[in-house]
């Protein structure tokens, strides 16, 4: 299991249908709109979108839900640049100098750098997919349930060390998505567990209302509240003008565009932290490595181009350990893996050889949705921006709608739809005391995994986890999860005394 | 009504995570000491403590020290509060938006009558209730907005992918 051309062509052969390319492109096209609409990001995109994928095929599903990832990504720099609010998280950086540039009547240049960056860090980013993902996964291949029990929690503990300040809060996410997971048959003996009487639980909650509601409509609750407040605030909207990239503008940031695209890619691989990250990181580099670092912050295309280039550079990366390990690189994978579960494929090492011919349709479909991204986004340099100006009183009813078909549609069931409403509901409050809703997701999807494996080792040994302990890849892993915990929370402390400190002294 | 949707509760922080440390730490104690008894049976195949009921013990176990966890902290955040209320500043607060309840009923409303009503008229009323909760206030607006992301949902559900959408009233 290795990269080969003959992966490429198998990929082509699985993409090259009417309707797959087409999925794409609206995927990209949705995408690109969401991005650029302050609020919605491609997590909520592609959760938004999913229930649209139930009936079809796994690669025209995932490639459809792929190209809104990579259109989301770049969609986020359009309002980053001309309003000055980033349309997605992962586009904060780009504002430092995008927004500047607009305000110099630099608009058309700056929307241009960031279209081609992020073109080439996706397609970069994808390159490199297809290179390294096959290798980790067939040394994944060798685990056995102690290794995939380590790796499930060491999931677990990364994303919940990422939740802001807090990372109790993190964890306690986990929980909540661990425990949700447990309700219904327990995985081994198949009893009924945590149904509390109810009929409905039975089955366990649905991935997909669940999905929904905490990255749709909670989101959709929470814009509605925000609205309220923002109510009197006008934003003022750059127009795109001025004139294009020139041969200059290339030579100076063409640096910055390939390590941008290298550095979104190695921190996308990094489970559970994605394109925000690596955009500050790449952005840091180019101010450091830059002849003229004095121009960052005040309008730099070089910025545009480190913080675009990386921030699409991690949607590749991101790929590499939801497929090859079942651990998700960042939030929107997460609901991609759900993608994936619901199509009935597994993510980890066995995807690569049970079901090859889907994972070299992904990486093309990659490859295509960032082409695509390019044509569009040249196309629609201009009006792009116009999407903003949709009224929120037009735009949210629809999410809503949305929300309420999408969960009702999977199963025919109006219990889902209640599912959604109650997650939702959970997430908006969750989200309001600070609780982030990544870890939930990811306890409910690796906690099945995890309690499985757990239980497998365990029973031969009569309960003795040194069995676990003994396996040393398993032990590397605990021990660097233990490790990473230690050390957020030790970090955690002494901020949180550094800041009382500060608050002292003031 | 717009005054209503406009409320909001404002809490200190620092009390907000108290209330969420206390409420987590004793639901974790009732599922530890009744709940992981009372639903949770133990099947075939069970070997010692490894059971159905050990992987959601482990998971109370870690949730009971994180909220207790969360309940340090928020009682130290209590305090600087205080210091910083006694030096004339704000501390950091929390907003609960009452739009959030309304915007549940409304979905609520969905989930109580889709099958009586028929998903048409019922997501049209809900998707006007939205509009209008959201500022619109355009009737001719919301009736087109409803009428027409119903009928392209209701195309695009029931017709294209054969979702089995009621249409209600025995219908």
């Amino acid at each position: 299991m290795s990269f080969s051309f003959a992966n490429i062509i198998a990929g082509f052969q699985q993409i090259g249908t009417l309707n797959c390319v087409f999925m794409i492109a609206f995927g990209t096209l949705l995408g690109i709109i969401i991005g650029a609409l302050p609020g919605l990001t491609a997590t909520t995109g592609v959760a938004i979108f999913l229930p649209l994928t139930f009936y079809m095929e796994p690669v025209p599903a995932l490639g459809f839900l792929v190209g809104i990832y990579c259109g989301g990504m770049y969609g986020g720099s359009i309002t980053a640049i001309l309003i000055n609010t980033p349309g997605t998280p992962a586009g904060a950086a780009t504002v430092l100098d995008g927004h500047p540039m607009a305000q110099k009547g630099e608009a058309y240049r700056a929307l241009q750098m960031a279209l081609y960056a992020s073109t080439i860090g996706g397609l970069i980013s994808c390159v490199a997919l297809m290179f390294f993902a096959p290798i980790l996964a067939s040394a994944a291949l060798k685990f056995s349930y102690a290794e995939y029990f380590a790796l499930g929690v060491f999931g677990l503990s990364i994303v919940a060390g990422l939740s802001n300040g807090n990372i109790f809060k993190g964890l306690l996410a986990c929980c909540i998505g661990l425990f949700i997971g447990c309700m219904g048959m327990d995985p081994i003996s198949g009893y009924p567990r945590l149904t509390f009487g109810v009929t409905s639980f039975l089955g366990g909650f649905q991935l997909i209302p669940v999905l929904i509601g905490i990255f749709a409509f909670s989101e959709l609750i929470k814009q509605c509240a925000e609205k309220v407040r923002r109510k009197d605030e006008k934003e003022e909207i750059f127009p795109v003008s001025g004139k294009s990239l020139t041969k200059a503008d290339w030579k100076r940031s063409i640096s910055p565009v390939i390590k941008g695209s290298l550095i979104g890619t190695f921190i996308g691989a990094v489970p559970a932290t994605g394109g925000g990250t690596a955009a500050f990181l790449s952005y840091g580099e180019a101010r450091r490595a830059s002849k003229h670092p004095e121009e960052f912050g005040n309008g730099s295309i070089e910025g545009i181009a480190a913080s675009e280039s990386a921030n699409n550079g991690a949607t590749g990366g991101t790929f590499i350990p939801m497929l090859c390990l079942g651990i998700p690189g960042d939030s929107v994978t997460a609901v991609l893996m759900g993608a994936l579960i619901i199509q009935g494929l597994t993510p980890g090492p066995t995807l690569f050889t049970d079901h090859a011919d889907t994972v070299n349709g992904l990486y093309i479909a990659l490859l295509i949705a960032n082409i695509f991204m390019l044509i569009m986004g040249q196309i629609g340099l201009r009006w792009f921006y116009k999407v903003c100006l949709i009224p929120k009183e037009i735009l949210q009813p629809i999410i809503f709608g949305l929300c309420l078909i999408g969960s009702y549609a999977a199963n025919s069931n109006l219990f889902d739809v209640g599912t959604m409403l109650v997650f939702g509901l959970l997430g908006y409050l969750l989200i309001r005391a600070g609780v982030p809703m990544t870890p939930i997701l990811l306890g409910l999807i690796l906690g099945d995994i995890t309690e499985s494996n757990l239980r497998r080792g365990l029973i031969p040994t009569q309960g003795n986890f040194l069995k676990f302990v003994n396996r040393p890849i398993c032990l590397a892993i605990l021990a660097i999860t233990i490790f990473s915990l230690a050390f957020t929370i030790i970090r955690m402390l002494r901020d949180r005394k550094a800041g009382k400190e500060i608050n002292e002294e003031e | 009504m717009n005054n209503l949707f406009q409320k909001r509760i404002v809490i200190k922080k620092s009390y907000s995570d108290l209330g969420l440390g206390i409420l987590v730490a004793l639901l974790t104690l009732y599922m530890l000491f009744i709940g992981n008894y009372k639903f949770i049976k133990v099947g075939f195949g069970a070997v010692g403590k490894v059971d159905d009921r050990l992987f959601p013990t482990i998971i109370m176990v870690v949730a009971l020290v994180c909220a207790c966890a969360i309940i340090v902290l928020a009682i130290g955040d209590i305090k600087r509060d205080k210091k910083l209320v006694a030096a004339g500043k704000q501390p950091a607060t929390v907003e609960f938006s009452i739009m959030a309840l309304f915007l549940f009923a409304v979905g609520l409303f969905f989930y109580l009558t889709m099958k009586k009503i028929g998903y048409p008229l019922c997501n049209f009323i809900c998707v006007y209730a939205a509009y209008y909760m959201h500022g619109g206030r355009k009737i001719w607006k919301g009736v087109l907005l409803a009428g027409i992301f119903t009928l392209v949902c209701y195309l695009f559900f029931a017709v294209y992918l054969g979702v089995n959408l009621p249409l209600g009233f025995s219908l």
